[in-house]
């Protein structure tokens, strides 16, 4: 019993960060029908920009929280410049094109965000002292403590906040209108006179602070990151949306959460080792039987 | 006689050596009704696509009477075609949103100045009380027009849901949400029964007495076509043929050789 409810919170802690990359990856897949795969990079240059911020915090006298909620502005700010950017270089000039190009395009850029990363800030891995110390225990007087961290509260906090805040953008402004008009139809929406191109780049940009903040909990839970996270968390995110059927934001958040539940479950239970492969094998079958996924919307073709 | 709102010169448009439009001028007047005829494959659609934006004009010139100022239409593309001309326009087939509601394909039409009163959203998340003022407003306009069409008992329904004529319906008004000068509608009654298409009628000189907007029709429907045009311009073979009142269009021996027919 102590032993699941400890895989319970660490689960939900991870998959609070996918749901976060997760959300990328669907919101882009809805407006524009493409698979974002530089997305995961997105959040990986998120993370180095969250460590290099906390680094150079560290040499100052500023108190924690204001330290971390500047963190958290500097890497959304910083992370959305980059996804505004590769949207602007790798996907604008391609809209017209046939599908794959973008996707061709993605996979470049993805090459391309490893690699300079790789070059500006080393290949080795970097390390984080841990920020947030300390937590609740519960049952010490079983053999099995249950450690609740104030880390993990705040990673679950921030991801609610985020995702509440997000879920009012989509559904109550303008700007969410906007792009749930583009995603059903861009010349529609270009001929209401809203500008198609300003609403997919505000897409990017929503998508890449998301990753960014998921990047920033990443180096804080883990305190290690090195230039190629990117690639298996963004895999791991990407599975989570289509998990939850792909373009639908709700299903990114529950993606997210299942895939980081079963990870945690399956090290806790069975082999550290296949936790990967678990992850995957769920998808798989899911599949099999929502083709959708889970709150993906099926395309109704009407005669 | 009413100020000239459209005035279309020499239009003429290639699609490598077919000429869609061969050299066509005409005009189209303030709160007037102007329609399109013609067979298929006259060039109907070619011009309005030529109009908002969609195909660049191999030559000739279009522009538009705003606020006593002339805009060269072919200056205008995408988005700026509806934001900064005015000019709206529905297709053949629908195009509706079908996943939003009808109140928001409505909003949706209303974005600019939505967009501007939250501040780009930030002031939106926040429910600042100068955006939920505008919201508010923007919802009234769509009440409004959602009560002219009968439609109001359905706003919070799916727009993909409503029947066919509503729709059809709708798609107008949701045009009229963006505050057109000029209204440019494909066969607006393509599919409607005699029922709708008079209400349909009905409608559009609404529209044209009320609000004052130029209203540019392609139709095959000629109760409507000759039921509420002031104006008529019938086009063949990418050519002009004739140009005159629905009355005088009638009785043209050109017209009814090429796309009205004689009665037995």
């Amino acid at each position: 019993m102590e032993y699941f409810l400890q895989q319970l919170i660490n689960g939900l802690t991870l998959g609070s960060v996918y749901g976060l990359i997760a959300i990328g990856y669907t919101m882009v897949y809805g407006i524009i029908g493409m698979i974002n795969f530089a997305h995961g990079d997105i959040f990986m240059v998120g993370a180095f920009v969250a460590l290099i911020s906390f680094i150079l915090f560290a040499l100052t006298a500023i108190s924690l929280p204001i330290v971390l909620i500047l963190v958290l502005l500097i890497s959304m700010v910083f992370t959305a410049c980059y996804g505004w950017t590769v949207e602007k270089l790798a996907y604008k000039p391609l809209r017209k094109s046939f599908r794959l190009a973008p996707l061709i395009s993605a996979l470049g850029m993805s090459i391309v965000l490893q690699n300079y990363v790789q070059a500006a800030q080393g290949a080795r891995i970097k390390t984080l002292q841990p920020v947030i110390q300390g937590g609740f225990n519960f049952f010490k007087e079983s053999e099995f403590v249950v450690t609740l961290s104030y880390l993990q509260i705040f990673i679950v906090l921030v991801t609610i906040f985020l995702m509440a805040i997000f879920t009012l953008l989509i559904t109550r402004t303008a700007l969410g209108r906007a792009q749930r008009a583009c995603e059903q139809d861009r010349t529609m929406t270009a001929l209401m006179g809203i500008n198609v191109d300003r609403t997919i780049s505000m897409t990017f940009i929503i998508g890449s602070s998301l990753a960014s903040v998921a990047g920033m909990m990443f180096v804080m839970y883990y305190g290690v990151i090195d230039f190629y996270i990117g690639f298996l968390a963004g895999i791991k995110a990407f599975t989570a949306a289509v998990l939850g059927g792909i373009g639908s934001i709700p299903g990114a958040m529950l993606g997210g959460l299942l895939i980081g539940l079963i990870e945690t479950f399956w090290s806790g239970y069975i082999s550290i080792e296949y936790k990967d492969i678990a992850a995957f094998s769920t998808l798989v079958i899911v599949l099999i039987f929502f083709p959708t996924g889970f709150l993906g919307k099926p395309d109704i073709e009407k005669v | 006689m009413s100020e000239k709102l459209l005035s279309v010169e020499n239009l003429t448009m290639k699609f490598g050596g077919l000429i869609a439009i061969d050299d066509l001028s005409f005009s189209a007047m303030k709160d007037q009704i102007t329609s399109i005829i013609g067979p298929n494959g006259a060039g109907k659609t070619t011009v309005f696509n030529c109009l908002t934006g969609f195909y660049k004009a191999s030559s000739g010139s279009m522009f538009l009477n705003k606020d006593n100022k002339t805009l060269d239409l072919k200056k205008f593309s995408d988005f700026k075609v509806a934001q900064k001309a005015g000019v709206a326009r529905t297709f053949q087939n629908i195009r509706l949103f079908p996943q939003m509601s009808v109140l928001e394909n409505m909003m949706v039409a209303q974005h600019n100045k939505l967009m501007a009163a939250s501040g780009f959203s930030l002031l939106g998340l926040i429910n600042a009380p100068s955006f939920l003022r505008k919201e508010k407003e923007a919802k009234e306009i769509s009440k409004y027009w959602l009560d002219i069409i009968n439609l109001t008992n359905r706003a919070d329904d799916n727009a993909g849901d409503l029947p066919y004529g509503d729709q059809r319906k709708l798609e107008i008004v949701r045009a009229m949400c963006i505050e057109p000068y000029l209204l440019c509608l494909d066969e607006p009654a393509a599919g409607l029964n005699a029922k709708e298409s008079a209400e349909l009628n009905k409608l559009l000189k609404f529209i044209q007495k009320e609000k004052k907007t130029g209203i540019l029709l392609i139709e095959h429907d000629m109760s409507v076509v000759m039921g509420i045009s002031d104006h008529v311009v019938v086009l063949n073979y990418g050519k002009k043929i004739f140009e005159g009142t629905a009355q005088e269009t009638k009785k043209s021996p050109e017209v009814i050789e090429a796309y009205l027919g004689t009665e037995e």
